[in-house]
């Protein structure tokens, strides 16, 4: 090998053989201060848990705990659930047909404004008709048993769309699914690990998300939810409701405010492209 | 003054990163991928189905009955699937008939959800009372069609075909295994004290065992891959790699081989 000098502007050569990495400044994108920092860093990339980084008001990530980071722990379950790797070593919560899981109601989740929710799930079938979301006992006409935020699976066709739902007044639906029409921004198959979630804002314009990017355009103005005092968080079905298909959720992080653009695809690079790849805006 | 150049080759790596030099770091971060089971930690039979079916270490294995091709587990690396109604077997092999503590791994794919009753084991025919024929060790998932938690079960037999086994927990909220369609690395160590403790993903899969009876008997042990002699896969199933040891592996273990197979490529796991 040569052994090339380190030669400073007014200092004498400075032998360089035999230099450490954790000598050696990194300057590259990679995140870490030296060499042996940022190769540590390239060795330990794999998928992870939504974080705390934008300040969510509630974050589960179902590390073999139903408990929460932040928010209700989830602390009702019927039917059949466990604990699973969603990708290979990282746990999430399985849910089977016919489960569903649930925390207290919780006020500050019951969001009937602006919101956006973020959760990592792998389906097992399809359609799934409840992910996740907060509301009362299902099929009530009752406002308090309001959903004031849900996120559901419906059509197995293709293109599959994801569809975001509340309620109004006593019980009146509204929903917004991304376009099944041909050529329509769609989810994957069954399988795939994905992010998917979506932005709703105080004019009630959803904005839906799927691995970082926009999953087609936004909703017109929708009606915002109202009342909903009843509402729980539950996975899995609505209060007195079950799965209907499986799937398995790694994490669920929901905020108080529409998320910009630019704050899905930076949570997507830090959990998934953190293993799978980073992409760009 | 001549202008400072150095190169990566010139720089001693310190990090986790196996290789002297930085370069040679760079290049083994470059070449991440998944990859077979090693001998790392001395197994007595490996098999890793890169478009075949002989043995690293063991004996060869030859098709019983069925249907089965080589495909990509994960791009790029190839395992063995085994379509339904399949059964492999090798030569009776005295080292593989383990009857004391002893340790399986595999890296295998699920194209069905369980049961898959009989993954590989060593045994003679299937529902015999003979002690001849009684299972010395095997790995499966017993688990019934569409039941949720996916348990592993491990398997043995003792006196006259008296089953001794041991379950994961179908109790909700205990570990499963995975979906279809994912990789997995599933195993699990027998003490000489007849403890169990599965693993799944270079992690413990539950909690162990209680201490066991130990198997007996035998002298017509056979090793076979997707069913017992006289049975065969009842589901369909992809197999990347098998390693078999004649003593009981820590967790570290588990955690180091997991880390050196998958881990290189989709995430290293901690303790």
């Amino acid at each position: 090998m040569s052994n090339p000098a380190r030669r400073s502007p007014s200092g004498p050569p400075i032998p360089i053989d035999g230099l450490l990495s954790d000598e050696v400044d990194n300057v590259s994108s990679v995140p870490g201060s030296s060499l042996t920092i940022a190769l540590d860093a390239l060795l330990n990339r794999q998928v992870r848990y939504l974080d705390v980084n934008d300040d969510p008001l509630a974050l589960w990530n179902f590390a073999d705990t139903l408990n929460a980071v932040r928010g209700p722990n989830i602390t009702t379950t019927t039917g059949e659930w466990g604990f699973t790797s969603i990708y290979p070593g990282v746990r999430a919560l399985m849910v089977n047909v016919g489960a569903r899981l649930s925390a207290p109601v919780t006020s500050s989740i019951i969001l009937t404004g602006a919101m956006s929710a973020e959760m990592i799930v792998q389906f097992n079938s399809f359609p799934i008709a409840w992910i996740c979301g907060v509301g009362g006992t299902v099929g009530s006409a009752s406002a308090a048993d309001n959903v004031t935020w849900s996120t559901v699976f419906n059509p197995a066709g293709v293109p599959r769309n994801l569809t975001t739902a509340w309620e109004t007044g006593s019980g009146s639906a509204v929903s917004f699914a991304t376009s099944s029409a041909p050529g329509a921004a769609a989810l994957p198959p069954v399988h795939n690990i994905m992010s998917i979630g979506f932005s709703r804002a105080s004019n009630g314009v959803v904005q839906p998300y799927f691995n970082g990017r926009v999953l087609g355009g936004p909703s017109g103005v929708l009606t915002l939810p109202t009342n909903g005092s009843n509402g729980a968080f539950s996975i899995g079905g609505q209060i007195g409701a079950v799965a209907t298909q499986s799937f398995a959720l790694m994490s669920v992080a929901l905020y108080n405010r529409a998320r910009p653009a630019s704050e899905w695809l930076a949570s997507y690079n830090r959990s998934m492209g953190h293993g799978l790849g980073f992409i760009v805006g | 003054m001549s202008e400072f150049t150095a190169s990566s080759d010139d720089v001693t790596n310190e990090s986790d990163v196996s290789g002297a030099s930085v370069t040679i770091a760079l290049d083994n971060l470059y070449t991440r991928r998944v990859t077979y089971l090693d001998q790392v930690d001395a197994p007595i039979a490996l098999w890793n189905f890169n478009d075949t079916l002989n043995a690293v270490l063991g004996p060869n294995l030859t098709l019983d009955t069925g249907n089965f091709g080589f495909t990509d587990l994960y791009p790029g690396v190839r395992g063995i699937w085994l379509s339904p109604s399949t059964r492999f077997s090798a030569p009776p092999t005295p080292n593989l008939i383990l009857l004391g503590a002893m340790s399986v791994e595999i890296i295998l794919m699920q194209q069905s959800q369980p049961p898959h009753p009989w993954m590989c084991g060593v045994g003679g025919t299937a529902g015999s009372e003979l002690a001849a024929d009684n299972v010395s060790w095997a790995i499966g998932s017993p688990s019934l069609s569409g039941v949720m938690p996916f348990t592993q079960r491990s398997l043995w037999e003792q006196g006259a075909g008296s089953d001794v086994q041991f379950v994961t927990s179908a109790v909700s909220g205990s570990p499963s295994l995975s979906f279809i369609h994912q990789v997995s690395v599933i195993g699990y160590s027998r003490s000489a004290g007849g403890v169990v403790q599965p693993y799944m993903d270079g992690r413990t899969f539950g909690p162990p065992s209680a201490p066991l009876t130990m198997p007996t008997g035998g002298g017509s042990w056979v090793f076979t891959l997707g069913g017992q002699l006289g049975e065969t896969t009842v589901g369909q199933i992809l197999y990347m790699s098998i390693a078999v040891y004649d003593r009981e592996r820590s967790a570290s273990e588990f955690r180091g081989s997991y880390n050196r197979a998958v881990g290189q490529a989709t995430g290293l796991v901690v303790a």
